[in-house]
């Protein structure tokens, strides 16, 4: 009997009930109630950070003498300030040229003691959106909420930056068309771009420099990765670095919803710390006339005839058919030995270790 | 486990472990216990930090073959992506055995006692680590320990191929009868007999004589040039006395007598391991030299 071991999994669905968390990273006031249908860019809960306390170093900020402090002072222990409002300041010449101290936020001064200020500054106010278009089914109060939605969803392996709503735009005509700047245009703005690879430095700073929500791709190649993670905007990789078209799966579930509105969670490092953020792409859809309610996804099933693909050189991010299981170990090229499967790919039949295979479905 | 086989074997022990997200040295030497522990490098979630704090071109000065610095690196990210998966082609194993070395070296090298001082007068080193595990073939592997670590000396390598070592440490402390029972019968895979001289002559010069009679009855002589590796085979279980003679300028870090070391030594999954290439490790500067050196190396050892 052959043995087929349990194998990850990447999800690509095109009518999946999703259960999202949707939670504040500190203590605050959650708005939106149990039952209540959101909008994507509806906020469900606000949160005010705690106030920083600053010490500020006058004499030394302003080059001055203790005793000769209050006499530049504008404002005193317990004045209200604005962020940019000068606290305090000092004649620098005849030219009426000023060193001044502004207020680096909003708050208040807390006390002038010897040379030292303490200046007590309010915390910029955070909101939470929604992000899913779904309807609330549990509310952790002071915290956030958790939110039910019915969509499309595909996966991603990497992600750098935020999170992402808007328009689908698919720039790529074919998974493994790679994304230049001539493609990119205003049209994108606030889009969600998707294309096959992207190799240029200014094709990147391009969907950046157009303003889209957000970036979708199979492949980054290596130099692009930290200018990435630097840009602010959200990118999300569904196969992995280098030269990769995105798989045709993805492709082909993004391309039927070019135009929809969608959200990408770009999210942390995947399966840091043993827990598993995988980015994702999630489409909601409104459910059809007659239509079965969407449901939760269930595990699939590692069986011949399952769709698997290759997640090491050289056939990484190929997709194919399970064909047979091999019952003895093979060698690789390597010179390792692993038990494994063949598999159909486009390029032929292979064999791929089971370490190597996801399903992907 | 470092230090329960210390403890029980009388010997000075140096534990190496490449995890997935944590590279470990540990060495117990006279019940002083020496650590290098990184907890944010490892082969598969922390080789992004590796490359980062190493340098790519640190990394690319190991591999052998003509691999792109962007190729080696783009393999490098993507088995940090899919941690559980299995390097098929040699490239991602040059790769990967690159950043090892250059990882472990790291560790060695951030010891402030000094990368030596782990290493000296050791007796006995455990490697074990998600290479061991996924079957890197044993030649690489220690291959890529005596790169990184320049071990030197008469030392015992063993690999902790059943993934045994954290639970038998932590049996030790219970039960050291069967911690030790365990041990001695095939608890870990024991790999040879490295010899490795205190050498820095000019390369092709005679290192060492060898004499190796095994318990069979067999015979061996071998002379061993300066910048070479030489494998020979004894098998796992197998024993056989060993003399060595160095050369004039030549030390083994043992006592001799009458200028030849004389003792029987234990043969494993590779035999005696006969490393004359010299300490500290001279790489040439060159590109295209250094590649052949390292690909000549990974021959020497076995390797493809």
């Amino acid at each position: 009997m052959d043995f087929y071991p349990v194998l990850p999994e990447t999800r690509v669905m095109p009518w999946v009930k999703l259960t999202r968390e949707r939670m504040l990273p500190m203590r605050g006031e959650v708005s939106a109630p149990v039952g209540a249908n959101m909008s994507p860019l509806d906020v469900i809960a606000r949160a005010t950070p705690p106030k920083e306390i600053r010490a500020v170093p006058l004499t030394r900020l302003m080059g001055l003498r203790e005793r000769d402090l209050p006499k530049h002072l504008h404002k005193h222990a317990g004045d209200l300030v604005e962020a940019r409002e000068i606290i305090i300041s000092k004649r620098l010449n005849l030219f009426n040229e000023r060193l001044i101290y502004p207020s680096p936020g909003a708050g208040r001064i807390l006390a002038v003691q010897g040379s030292w200020l303490l200046l007590e500054l309010d915390g910029l106010p955070t909101e939470l959106r929604s992000l899913y278009r779904g309807t609330v089914t549990r509310v952790v109060p002071q915290f956030g909420i958790t939110i039910e939605a019915e969509g499309a969803w595909a996966q991603g392996i990497w992600g750098a930056g935020d999170e992402a709503y808007g328009l689908l735009k698919i720039v790529a005509q074919s998974p493994n068309e790679v994304l230049t700047p001539e493609k990119i245009d205003v049209s994108a703005r606030g889009t969600i771009v998707v294309a096959g690879m992207i190799d240029s430095i200014a094709a990147l700073t391009g969907v950046a420099r157009a303003r889209a929500a957000g970036l979708v791709v199979g492949s980054l190649t290596v130099n692009l990765k930290s200018i990435a993670e630097n840009l602010g905007l959200p990118v999300l990789v569904t196969e992995g670095f280098g030269r990769i078209p995105i798989c045709t799966p993805i492709y082909g579930l993004l391309k039927q919803f070019d135009g929809s509105e969608a959200c990408a969670v770009a999210g942390l490092t995947p399966r840091a710390g043993g827990v598993t953020l995988r980015p994702e792409v999630f489409i909601p859809r409104a459910r059809a006339a007659n239509q079965p309610p969407a449901q939760a996804p269930t595990p699939l099933v590692n069986q011949l005839g399952a769709t698997v693909r290759v997640m090491r050189e050289p056939y990484l991010g190929q997709v194919g058919k399970l064909a047979q299981v091999s019952p003895r170990a093979s060698v690789l090229a390597n010179g390792a030995r692993a038990y494994g499967a063949e598999v159909e790919l486009t390029s032929g039949r292979t064999f791929v270790p089971w370490s190597n295979l996801e399903l992907i479905g | 486990v470092a230090r329960f086989l210390a403890k029980r074997y009388a010997l000075n022990v140096l534990a190496v472990d490449l995890g997935a997200a944590t590279t470990s040295l540990i060495a117990v030497k006279k019940e002083r216990v020496l650590r290098a522990i990184h907890p944010h490098w490892g082969l598969s979630l922390g080789l992004d930090r590796i490359v980062q704090h190493v340098g790519l071109e640190k990394i690319m000065a190991w591999v052998p073959g003509k691999l792109p610095a962007t190729e080696a690196h783009a393999r490098l990210l993507n088995q940090m992506l899919h941690p559980a998966t299995l390097p098929t082609a040699p490239e991602d194993e040059r790769a990967l055995q690159a950043a090892l070395r250059t990882a472990l070296m790291s560790a060695a090298t951030d010891w402030h006692a000094g990368p030596t001082d782990l290493v000296d007068g050791i007796d006995l080193c455990l490697i074990s680590g998600a290479p061991v595990a996924r079957g890197m073939p044993y030649g690489d592997l220690v291959l890529m320990i005596l790169d990184a670590l320049e071990l030197r000396g008469i030392v015992t390598l063993a690999a902790d191929g059943n993934g045994l070592a954290a639970a038998l440490g932590a049996m030790a402390a219970v039960s050291p009868e069967a911690a030790a029972q365990l041990v001695e019968r095939d608890g870990f895979i024991t790999l040879g007999t490295l010899i490795a001289p205190f050498t820095n002559g000019r390369e092709g010069s005679n290192a060492l004589s060898v004499h190796v009679t095994t318990a069979r009855g067999g015979a061996l002589d071998l002379d061993v040039q300066q910048g070479t590796i030489e494998l020979l085979p004894l098998g796992l279980g197998e024993r056989a006395t060993v003399e060595i003679r160095p050369a004039s300028g030549v030390e083994l870090g043992v006592p001799l007598q009458g200028g030849v070391l004389k003792r029987e030594m234990e043969g494993g999954a590779l035999g005696l391991i006969i490393d004359a290439r010299g300490r500290p490790l001279q790489l040439p500067e060159a590109d295209e030299a250094r590649r052949e050196k390292l690909q000549q190396w990974l021959w020497d050892m076995g390797g493809k």
